[in-house]
């Protein structure tokens, strides 16, 4: 493995230069984000986060009452915190502000960490710029979900844990990293103890992978070979301590997590056992987009980004198995990617047995696109750097790439918002339907409504009125229309959104229609009791 | 438990010194035994054999005393320990010991394991016992006793707690009622909640759980009610919070049957089956498992009184919305004070805007009721006669008990607030032949909650709900949820009960004595049964005409319909066996109608109504509920009567003569004496007309058949027609399809619905069609079943669909989003992929010049 280039930890004016670039880019994103569709748009954890945001704002408190987000505080208490501190509501910050505020934090932390890992500043923009072209990342980190502050405080902490293991170094400098990093991570498992294990358990596979390098070379070298390793150990031990503390003793609600493991060891032993898949996780490529060959085009880099990464981890791998010195903290982004690629395997089995939503793998994927990237750049100039290519290709290489970096930016972008050009997972609404969720909010008690195929509305108004005194008065229901419903919503864009997937719309025609703002209407059910008037 | 002594070589000896006292605490106790709850009973349960005391500390007097005994087995030992230095040398237990601070442990079989232990002390100016049961299942109660100081291992902490404001005994010597019950940690005595919900919620953790506090207020021993409040913090959800139990007729209660030393204190088998308020209040022990079974006000149900169990908790200084079980009122309404009820009302009770079910809210209060009562008074919890009510009344009448104030409609008033309220539907149940009991009225067909079909069958088997259909669609259907009939929940009741509802009541609980079959029934009831003992068959009641009385008795055996009398325009017709009955009588619909008996004289009333119109028929000789009147009968021999149904001005049936009919017996009333052997449509208005039968023979009302509205792809469309009956026979239930088909497709069948097609009459059907695609299709109708189809239409039904707006380019550039912000929004994106061009330019240029370099 090389060594950093020192020289490049100068900041000069073309890494400035390319830092702004970054940094206008990454805010272009975030604003493309939020007013592709006019800032009304909302999905399943935003909302989640939303409403559990808005319950620390109003309670004071960082479990509020039915809207403590299990897994971890320090999202929404951030976000109470900002909506106190700038008197702009939860739901704007979550929806507007963050989306584009976000992308400056999350291009920050990224560069430091490539520029730390790669040593060059032109890898690590060629790195930082690959994880914004990676649309599963940028959705992330975009939509209001905790990961906008868990991915950057990943980054952080393995920025951190990098510094830390550099040599040499004076043992104050050191403390100093390690201190940062065990807030960093204790940070992390306060926003999100998931998230956090996987980080953890990431450190914890390297240890292993690197003890067994280590022992590999030891049989080569028929002599002992120091081992670096047991930090990596001594880490994950450390980081599972506080882990533990925070499950138990810290945050209560995170142990609502613990009670899923009974059913995911059943679903998963079900599977291994019965060869019997329990869920499909990639049937949502079916009617999730237009096509599939959209949807491979929209995905094309990320493809391309595990295809090269993974040639490289080998690259590299062989080079060890060759005898190749392992070193810290030069060793981790391999060791790391081989850490996260061996969670979504686990994640992707998990997946078919059905176990949390079946978008395990989606959940892990992003710590792995953050090594992939290093790994992929690291191919990359190889690729365009080696000796036995000609200027000639070379220079066709970088028109191709260029040519894909275009298409990258479009399909990121795409994906990402979930545009209803390529998607059928629609993620925004309409101010018309809206105002009709405002006028039911006011006008209807103690009945249920359906409002849609899934919780693209539901959603919306739930963190509309979740704070509203009667909200829970109004079952908002979503799906195949279920016979317990009185109201029927539909508007304009969900009958466009069921003829695209061939649905059947709720039969209204010859109900009572008692609200209509003409994309939107509202349908009640004619009684069949004298008990539904 | 720690109390600290001292641990000194023990010296025994008897003592003699007590039997003045004795004799002097006998004649006492006699004494006060004839004015009112005293403690010598206590002494006739237990049977003494000797009292061995030991001074352990050595200081003269003794510390403990050891009771060889029989209280629960013929050899057992109480072990009682001084706390207080004040034990005295006596052969009397009742003068060495005492209940102010002395330990108690009991040992039944005396074999050194402890039962029960009961650690006496003061509390204030109380006095308060404390018991610790076995609460590892071992049977026992683990202790170590170390001289005077005993340490109970079995727990931490007690499990319940019995405190008196003043003393265990009035200045009198009777029994201070007044008395606190604190239970902690699961508990047997806790029955009413299940053992798994306790395990989950109760922890023996030295807070208290639950509290039920006694009241005797005016100290006559004769407590006026007892209150049980939930101090464990609950889950939300329906659990019970709050008990209240209320002695309104002041039925004194006995001393405990058994009481064991302390006059509080019993066996479980000792303790015969009682009502509430039967017994003084105390804690009733199970020896063999060591652990208390009972405490506080035990018993079910009472004669005069009422009790509360309630979701919501009772809170003090506050209007309580107290709901579910608000109340169960017991109601002496013979005045036989027999200790037996003869009335029984349960309000089930659901406040408005609390969940419901599906996390929806109620927008309404609802109260089912069940009105029972024993009509004829036997001495045991039968009940006769049963209303089930549905109802959405607010109670905003509020009760104080023990100066908790609950929202409750008074007990006094109960009854008769029921029978004048208006309420929506109704269920009648006569319990004809059924042999059951049961402390709290007749179950069977609940209008609203649990509707467990069979009175007496339990609710849950195996922890299943005995019909879960039934207990879910039941509240859906009252609460506008669900439009699923609740008919078919009402086609069986338990052998022995015969039940009627009414869904349409939307009125008082009336009830008529019908002089046809000589018994009382609900009026505006639609439909009824009466499932006969001993498999007898059933008698089924209709109301063919709608009106306010059951017009139709049909006896069903195995099956098969054996007779069927209908009643209408003052005609009784029977079709039975081979045999058409018909007879004018001139009788009304209804003897008398009243309301459920409210009061004594009301129930005095109608049980001499009752007895004055009894009849006493089989309810299977239906010829008999036509002969009882004496009028002239047409007998018509080897006919066959169907299809009776009334028509707008008379009514109708099918009469089928085999070859060989005759009029056997009257005046050829029908007119069939001329007819050859045949299947004839009798019509009556005014007077009878009789023609042959033709089939039944459905067919388009032409023109009927269209769409309703505009046809769009994926999208639901009415497709309506009208059927009608061209024959004189009325059709069975038949399926009427839809077919549809675009042009050069194989046909397919949208949709089927079912429809009786009366003779002459036209119906409407309805079909729901998705059309799949857009272009021109063709549909038609059919009837039948699937397997012989009659094609109803000639010319086919056209259709025109339009096809389904698509959502295109322009519209999610145009409609989705900023208002004309699609240029923006495809700049912003071009814009970006020029800085990320520029970004990857930048980065490769920098890569280049370093490997130059």
């Amino acid at each position: 493995m090389k060594q950093p280039d020192k020289r490049f930890a100068q900041p000069d004016k073309d890494n400035m230069r390319n830092l702004v670039l970054l940094i206008l880019y990454a805010l272009g994103v975030g604003i493309y984000f939020v007013f592709r569709f006019g800032g009304n748009w909302m999905e399943i954890d935003t909302a989640r986060l939303t409403r559990s945001a808005q319950g620390v704002f109003i309670e004071a408190t960082v479990a509020p009452a039915g809207k403590a987000y299990d897994h971890g505080f320090s999202y929404p208490v951030t976000i109470a915190w900002l909506a106190h501190l700038t008197g702009v509501s939860v739901l704007r910050l979550q929806t507007i502000i963050l989306p584009v505020a976000g992308m400056v934090t999350l291009t920050l932390a990224a560069a430091a960490l490539f520029q730390t890992v790669l040593g060059k500043s032109s890898l690590a923009l060629l790195a930082t710029l690959l994880l914004y072209l990676q649309a599963d990342f940028l959705f992330v980190t975009s939509r209001g979900s905790h990961e906008k502050l868990t991915w950057p405080l990943a980054m952080v902490a393995i920025l951190l844990l990098y510094r830390s293991a550099t040599r040499p170094q004076g043992l104050k400098s050191f403390a100093i990293y390690v201190v940062l990093f065990y807030l960093t991570i204790y940070a992390m498992i306060s926003t999100n103890s998931f998230f956090a294990s996987t980080l953890i358990t990431a450190i914890l596979v390297s240890f292993l992978l690197g003890l067994a390098i280590n022992k590999w070379h030891a049989r080569l070298k028929k002599r002992a070979t120091p081992d670096h390793f047991q930090r990596l150990a001594i880490i994950s031990a450390s980081s599972m301590i506080l882990l533990y503390l925070s499950l138990f003793y810290l945050y209560a609600p995170a142990r609502n997590v613990l009670s899923i493991l009974p059913t995911m060891v059943d679903r998963i032993a079900t599977l291994l056992l019965g060869f019997q898949p329990q869920a499909n996780p990639y049937a949502y490529i079916g009617w999730g987009w237009v096509s599939s060959w959209v949807y491979f085009g929209l995905t094309l880099l990320t493809w391309l980004l595990l295809f090269g990464s993974l040639v490289e981890w080998i690259c590299q791998g062989y080079q060890l198995l060759r005898g190749a010195k392992l070193h810290l903290p030069e060793a981790l982004p391999w060791l790391l990617y081989a850490g996260f690629a061996a969670q979504v395997g686990v994640a992707t089995v998990m997946d078919f047995a059905g176990v949390l939503s079946a978008n395990l793998q989606l959940r892990v994927l992003p710590g792995l696109t953050t090594f992939a990237v290093i790994l992929a750049v690291q191919g990359l100039h190889r690729l365009l750097f080696s000796s036995g290519l000609g200027s000639r290709v070379r220079r066709l290489l970088c028109i191709g790439f260029a040519l894909l970096i275009v298409w990258f930016v479009f399909a990121s972008l795409l994906k990402a918002t979930n545009d209803p050009v390529v998607s059928n997972k629609w993620s925004f609404y309409h101010a018309a339907e809206r105002a009709a969720l405002q006028w039911t909010n006011a006008h209807l008690q103690h009945t249920s409504m359906w409002v849609g195929m899934d919780e693209r509305l539901s959603t919306v108004y739930s963190v509309l009125y979740s704070t509203v005194p009667g909200y829970e008065n109004i079952v908002v229901d979503t799906g195949a229309p279920p016979s317990l419903d009185r109201y029927f919503l539909l508007s304009e864009t969900e009958r466009l959104r069921h003829t695209r997937l061939k649905m059947t719309l709720p039969m209204v025609a010859s109900e009572n229609q008692v609200y209509d703002n003409g994309e939107t209407q509202l349908y009640y059910k004619r009684p069949q009791t004298p008990y539904q008037r | 438990m720690h109390i600290v002594g001292t641990l000194l070589p023990i010296e025994t000896r008897t003592s003699h010194r007590g039997s003045i006292l004795y004799i002097i605490s006998l004649i006492l106790i006699v004494g006060v035994t004839l004015t009112g709850v005293s403690p010598a009973n206590a002494q006739e349960s237990v049977t003494v054999f000797e009292v061995l005391q030991q001074d352990i500390n050595q200081d003269g007097n003794p510390d403990l005393a050891i009771i060889d005994c029989s209280f629960t087995t013929p050899n057992d030992r109480v072990t009682v320990l001084d706390q207080g230095n004040d034990m005295v040398w006596s052969q009397n237990w009742k003068s060495a010991t005492d209940f102010e601070n002395d330990i108690w442990i009991f040992d039944a079989y005396a074999d050194d394991l402890a039962e029960l232990i009961v650690v006496f002390g003061y509390e204030g100016d109380g006095q308060v016992a404390y018991f610790y049961d076995d609460q590892d299942g071992d049977g026992h109660v683990e202790y170590m006793l170390a001289g005077t100081t005993i340490h109970i291992t079995e727990s931490n902490h007690w499990s319940l707690s019995v405190e008196t404001p003043r003393g265990w005994f009035q200045p009198d010597g009777t029994l201070d009622l007044n008395l606190t019950f604190l239970f902690d940690g699961p508990s047997s005595a806790l029955w009413f909640w299940s053992e798994s919900r306790q395990d989950w919620l109760l922890k023996l953790d030295g807070s208290p759980d639950w509290q039920c506090t006694v009241a005797d207020v005016n100290r006559d021993n004769n407590p006026e009610s007892e209150v049980c409040t939930c101090l464990a913090p609950t889950p939300g959800g329906n659990i019970s919070r709050a008990w209240v139990e209320v002695n309104v007729g002041a039925h004194r209660p006995q001393p405990l049957p058994g009481p064991i030393f302390w006059p509080f204190l019993d066996s479980v088998e000792r303790v015969p089956t009682h009502n509430y308020f039967d017994f003084v209040p105390g804690v009733v022990v199970d020896w063999s498992q060591a652990t208390i079974m009972q405490a506080g006000v035990t018993g079910y149900p009472i004669e005069a009184g009422f009790h509360i169990q309630s979701w919501e908790n009772l809170v003090s200084d506050q209007v309580n919305n107290t709901d579910f079980e608000n109340p169960q009122a017991y109601y002496d309404l013979a005045n036989d004070e027999d200790n037996l009820p003869e009335l029984h009302i349960r309000m089930h009770q659901l406040n408005a805007d609390t969940y419901f079910s599906f996390d929806s809210k109620l927008r309404t209060p609802i109260n089912e009721i069940r009105y029972s009562w024993n009509q004829s008074n036997t001495p045991n919890l039968r009940w006769d006669y049963k209303i089930g009510l549905a109802g959405q009344h607010s109670i905003d009448t509020v009760i104080d008990v023990q100066e908790f104030l609950i929202k409750s409609v008074p007990y006094a008033e109960l009854p008769t607030w029921v029978t004048m309220q208006t309420w929506d539907y109704a269920t009648f149940v006569a319990n004809e032949e059924w042999p059951g009991l049961s402390a709290e009225g007749t179950y069977a067909w609940a209008p609203v909650f649990y509707a467990n079909l069979y009175n007496g069958q339990p609710l849950f088997e195996n922890d299943r709900v005995f019909d879960p259909e039934a207990v879910r669609v039941f509240p859906l259907h009252y609460t506008g949820l669900t439009d699923q009939s609740l008919a078919p929940f009402f086609n069986d009741i338990l052998p022995g009960l015969r039940g009627e509802y009414s869904f349409a009541l939307n009125g008082q609980p009336y009830l008529y004595y019908s002089p046809i079959d000589g018994r009382l029934h609900l009026l505006g009831a639609q439909k009824g049964i009466w499932n006969l003992a001993d498999g007898n068959g059933r008698i089924e009641y209709d109301n063919i005409n709608q009106d306010s009385y059951i017009d139709q008795w049909t006896y069903w055996l195995d099956g098969e319909a054996l007779g069927s009398l209908s009643v209408s325009h003052n005609w009784l017709i029977l079709g039975i066996r081979n045999e058409v009955i018909v007879s004018r009588i001139d009788v009304p619909e209804s003897l008398f109608v009243t309301l459920p008996p409210a009061t004594f004289e009301e129930w005095s009333a109608l049980g001499e109504k009752l007895q004055a119109g009894r009849h006493d028929l089989d309810p299977r000789d239906l010829e008999a509920m036509i002969t009882q009147f004496g009028e002239p009968v047409t007998r018509i021999k080897d006919a066959v009567l169907r299809d009776f149904r009334p028509t707008d001005r008379g009514f109708r049936f099918v009469l089928e003569l085999s070859p060989g009919f005759q009029t056997i017996e009257g005046e050829d009333r029908l007119g069939v004496q001329e007819l050859a052997p045949g299947k004839y449509a009798v019509e009556y208005e005014e007077v009878f007309q009789i023609q042959p039968l033709t089939p039944a023979w459905p067919a388009l009302v032409p023109g009927s058949l269209r769409v309703e509205g505009e046809a769009i792809a994926l999208q639901p469309t009415h497709i309506i027609a009208a059927l009608q009956n061209k024959g004189l026979e009325d059709t069975e239930i038949i399926s009427a399809y839809l077919h549809m088909a675009k042009a050069s497709s194989t046909d397919q069948v949208i949709d089927e619905t079912e429809v009786t097609l009366l003779a002459g009459e036209e119906s409407q059907v309805s079909f729901i069609w998705v059309p799949p695609t857009a272009g021109q299709w063709e549909g038609w109708l059919a009837v039948g079943d699937k397997e012989t189809r009659q094609l109803l239409t000639v010319e086919k039904l056209t259709v025109e669909v339009a096809a389904a707006p698509q959502p295109n380019l322009h519209w999610a550039l145009e409609r989705v989003g900023v208002a004309k912000g699609s240029w923006a929004i495809l700049g912003l994106g071009f814009g970006l992929a020029a800085i990320a061009v520029v970004l990857f330019s930048l980065a490769l240029q920098s890569l280049g010049r370093k490997e130059v370099e």
